[in-house]
């Protein structure tokens, strides 16, 4: 089947499913020829649905970009030999690409759409190039150009077009096996088998003590790996009016790195630190937000933050030093951990002297922890910190240590800053 | 321990027809006429998709089998799972070997039915099950790694060194993750610059690890290395993604002390901060990092491989195909599984890639890999949270026998190649210059956020020399020169009528052969 811009073909247009019609025709004949185009996006597929389409060299074209998927989407148009200088632009442009649109100032773009939203669509009009050939169509938003795709082919005036080829039919599909994974953002566990999970966890302000054998990480400043520079902005001082250039910072961020997370259902949650070897925080009302990590459905966009939300109120939070008898010298090593009837009890050594430790529910407003010294004898004890009130009591039994803790009540925790908010919306 | 039925993610017929991908990109798709032909043979190979129960979230980070057989599958946030094989592979009968506590578990090697060895995030883990229930009950520390809160700071491997120990890959960090407050290891301020980097100690590096001796840096120069192999000889095979310093995807042959490109890991390295402990290898001129790194031994063209993961040599002595001993290479960013020709030429590791599989039901994402221990299958896991489309599953790639028609090798000679092909080639196809349509190219060492193909010409062979039995061809070209890409094209090649399946070819040219 081909298709050419004479009032003859009309009648080929009605069964095509891509619209390439000359839409003026039935207004002004002949003279205003303009070429529509419609491109879909195949929703969540990285694809565009039209991957060929043809034009006459010089002819009028309009091209809508239809965006039905959840993820954004563009289309750039450009000249073939200029793709390797857009690919190159591209991914040079990092997280300006998205105030940008991922559509770089480059030579050889014949035109460009907007980074379109889900659900969004947007009209180009253009004149096709003179020369005959074909120019690529791609969507250039991260890890898209290669699969998204397509070409429009430029023919010479009088050679009849060919009908666009859709890539519906014939590439296949294969699912994201994610999607009926039956897989929640919002894990539990049960008071007999608590879930166990080492993750990124959220640092709710503790006590910078606490994290004694930690690094100290600084802010970071952003840089160009291509002019291997600092990247700067600039910023008008409100008073003077004096415009200065200052870097562009990343803050450093509040997290746990080597957390154990752990959570014997609704009422009973902790971090362990693998680092510090200790507990840092315990919390009741819920476990942990993992859309911020995982993404909130399943094979949905993930938010890219990294840390979870806490749900719920924290109960207790460590301060101070480890308190351990004598203090602790060198780095605890954490040793990993057995699982005692679904229970884990973790174990590490500090200096010679290896223990092992569980935290431990002890009804609705109390909980243990049972510090058990591997080395008989002499080993050092868990000392409460001065200024320590919520523990109640620190008792010996069958070789353990059971610490008694009462707990603190704080208020609950937000349910997400606005800071995440915003990071929560793009994939 | 999933004693209820599980709904089975089962892919149409339509699927597993042969079927040309119409993909107007890849320059190394075959002409779509004889594969969608209805009398086309059964294809050699075919994917088989592997349903796992619901609740596991199949993000697969590790893939290894059981000395009794089991498929062990690593996830990266559903703990182990094993089962054994079934011909129907919906009909696998699975059981949770772990909990769900492995942080980004992203590399396993498989010691028995009741241990295993698991990188994830913070450590390298022993998983054991003492009792022998079938179920592990103690997740051991065998060795701690440095995190500054980034996403990024995955690892892969370990794979064995052949002795009592392993190599494991850490992966930088990225400027689009976090850096915390409070970093696991100390923190470098010198290191934090880049866009990816090293701020805590050994990010960018590949370790050595075994129980007597412990963690120790082995190379260093890395930046995403998401894929480690030792292969049968005992090399250490790393794959790097396309990035700052990474002009495309390279595939390294790791020897120990030597630095590979990547600046930032440098300022863990003792020696290089000798003279001054807040050297700052981004400062340092570009000439002489050069002068300094050891280069790729394969450079996969962008088009091909977007995020190279695991490689993982055919051991399989025949029982996959005919590539016995050549290396694949998962690619994460494609449906496609490269194939990896390697030879050593002047000392040096180099040599050519090709795909190996790519479509035709194959999903984005591909990670890691395993051969079933009968060598017939290839188990293919996905991961890579979305970064690119489908990405998440279990395969295997099915090897059916028949005539498998493709590239076997390519050898570098003095001028030009000699291209070895697993059928003998119709006579009258391939007799000129022109149905190997060859490019010449180059990419630079440079500090971008990948690059061009730079001076890139077409180059013509300037004679094709047959062999008698027509499995193998002669090209001379005017010039060879080291520090070049040559990509064939090949046009129109056919084994009794057969068409060739995959006709793009890549040579990287470290070394001229002498």
């Amino acid at each position: 089947m081909s298709l050419s811009l004479s009032s003859r073909s009309l009648a080929l247009f009605a069964c095509l499913p891509v619209l390439v019609q000359p839409a003026a025709l039935a207004q002004k004949p002949a003279k205003a020829e303009t070429l529509k185009v419609s491109i879909n996006v195949v929703p969540g597929a990285i694809r565009f649905e039209t991957t060929r389409f043809d034009v006459t060299a010089g002819a009028r074209v309009t091209l809508t970009l239809s965006n039905d998927c959840v993820m954004p989407h563009n289309l750039i148009l450009i000249k073939p030999e200029a793709e390797p200088a857009l690919v190159a632009a591209v991914n040079t442009m990092g997280l300006e690409g998205m105030d940008k649109h991922f559509v770089p100032d480059v030579p050889g773009i014949i035109a460009a759409t907007k980074l379109l939203q889900p659900f969004s669509k947007e009209q180009l009009s253009f004149s096709a190039p003179a020369a005959e050939g074909d120019y690529p169509y791609v969507c250039t938003f991260p890890g898209h150009w290669f699969t998204m795709r397509g070409v429009m082919r430029v023919r010479a005036a009088g050679v009849a077009l060919a009908a666009p080829v859709k890539s519906g039919g014939n590439v296949e599909q294969v699912p994201d096996a994610l999607k009926n994974s039956g897989m929640t953002h919002k894990p539990l566990g049960t008071p007999e088998k608590p879930f166990v999970m080492r993750t990124f966890a959220p640092d709710p302000g503790l006590d910078p003590a606490v994290f004694a054998h930690h690094g100290v990480g600084k802010d970071g400043v952003k840089y160009d790996p291509a002019t291997r520079l600092d990247v700067t902005e600039k910023v008008t001082d409100p008073a003077t009016g004096a415009v200065r250039e200052v870097p562009v910072v990343r803050k450093a961020e509040k997290g746990i790195a080597g957390a154990i997370a752990v959570n014997h259902g609704p009422d009973f949650s902790y971090v362990w630190d693998s680092t510090e070897c200790r507990l840092l925080y315990v919390w009741r009302g819920g476990f942990l937000d993992m859309n911020t990590y995982w993404g909130k459905e399943p094979g949905s966009g993930r938010p890219k933050m990294y840390i979870p939300l806490l749900l719920g109120h924290l109960v207790y939070r460590a301060s101070g030093s480890m308190p351990l008898e004598g203090g602790v010298k060198t780095a605890p090593v954490f040793l990993g951990y057995k699982m005692e009837k679904g229970i884990p009890e973790f174990r590490y050594r500090v200096g010679t002297k290896t223990y092992r430790e569980k935290v431990l529910p002890a009804g609705l407003d109390r909980f243990e922890l049972r510090i058990t010294p591997e080395e008989a004898g002499g080993a050092n004890v868990w000392i409460v910190p001065p200024g320590e009130t919520a523990v109640t009591s620190v008792r010996g039994e069958g070789g353990a240590i059971v610490v008694s803790v009462k707990d603190r009540p704080e208020p609950p925790q937000p349910a997400a800053t606005p800071a995440a908010e915003a990071k929560t919306k793009k994939p | 321990m999933f004693s209820q039925p599980f709904l089975s993610v089962k892919i149409s017929n339509a699927l597993r027809l042969p079927m040309y991908a119409a993909l107007a990109f890849a320059a190394a798709q075959r002409p779509a006429a004889a594969q969608t032909s209805p009398a086309a043979p059964k294809p050699s190979y075919q994917v088989e998709e592997i349903p796992v129960p619901k609740g596991i979230a199949p993000e697969i980070g590790g893939l290894g089998f059981t000395p009794s057989g089991k498929l062990v599958v690593l996830t990266r946030r559903s703990g182990i799972l094993t089962a054994l094989p079934t011909a129907d592979a919906t009909q696998m009968q699975w059981t949770r070997f772990s909990d769900q506590s492995l942080h980004n578990a992203n590399g396993l090697f498989v010691i028995s039915d009741r241990e295993m060895l698991v990188s994830q995030m913070p450590e390298l883990t022993r998983v054991l099950d003492n009792d022998g229930d079938g179920v592990a009950d103690e997740y051991r520390t065998e060795a701690s790694f440095n995190l500054s809160g980034a996403y990024h700071e995955v690892t892969a491997g370990p794979v064995p060194d052949g002795k009592d120990g392993f190599f494991i890959a850490l992966n930088t960090a990225s400027h689009s993750g976090f850096t915390f407050e409070h970093t696991r290891g100390v923190f470098s301020e010198v290191s934090r610059r880049g866009r990816n980097f090293a701020s805590v100690q050994y990010r960018g590096w590949v370790m050595h690890w075994d129980p007597k001796t412990g963690l120790t840096p082995w190379a260093k120069g890395f930046r995403s290395p998401n894929g480690i192999q030792t292969g049968p000889d005992g090399a250490v095979w790393v794959t790097d993604n396309q990035g700052d310093f990474r002009t495309t995807n390279p595939l390294y042959h790791v020897e120990k002390g030597l630095f590979y490109g990547h600046p930032s890991s440098l300022v863990w390295d003792p020696e290089y901060v000798k003279a001054d402990p807040k050297r700052d290898p981004l400062k340092q001129p570009m000439a002489e990092l050069d002068a300094m790194r050891t280069p790729a031994a394969v450079l996969f063209p962008y088009g091909f491989s977007r995020s190279p993961a695991e490689p993982l040599f055919d051991t399989t002595n025949g029982k996959f195909g005919p590539f016995k001993g050549q290396m694949l290479v998962a690619d994460a960013a494609a449906p496609r599984i490269i194939r990896v020709m390697l030879e050593k030429v002047d000392g040096v590791m180099q040599g050519a890639c090709v795909d190996f599989y790519s479509h035709n039901g194959l999903r984005n994402g591909s990670n890691r890999m395993a051969f079933s221990p009968e060598g017939t299958d290839l188990y293919v896991g996905q991961t890579m949270r979305e970064w690119a489309g489908a990405m998440e599953g279990l395969q295997r790639i099915k090897f059916n026998g028949g005539n498998v028609f493709e590239i076997l090798s390519m050898h570098l000679t003095r001028d030009g190649f000699e291209l070895e092909f697993t059928q003998p080639v119709d006579s009258g196809v391939g007799e000129k210059p022109e149905a190997f349509a060859t490019e010449s190219y180059w990419y630079e060492y440079a500090s971008n956020y990948g690059g061009p193909e730079s001076e890139s010409e077409k180059v013509r062979a300037s004679s094709v020399k047959w062999s008698a039995d027509r499995r193998k061809v002669r090209l001379v070209y005017p010039k060879m020169q080291a520090q070049k890409v040559m990509r064939v094209n090949l046009t129109g090649f056919t084994s009794g009528a057969q068409p060739l399946g995959h006709a793009m070819v890549a040579y990287t040219i470290n070394r001229l052969a002498k």
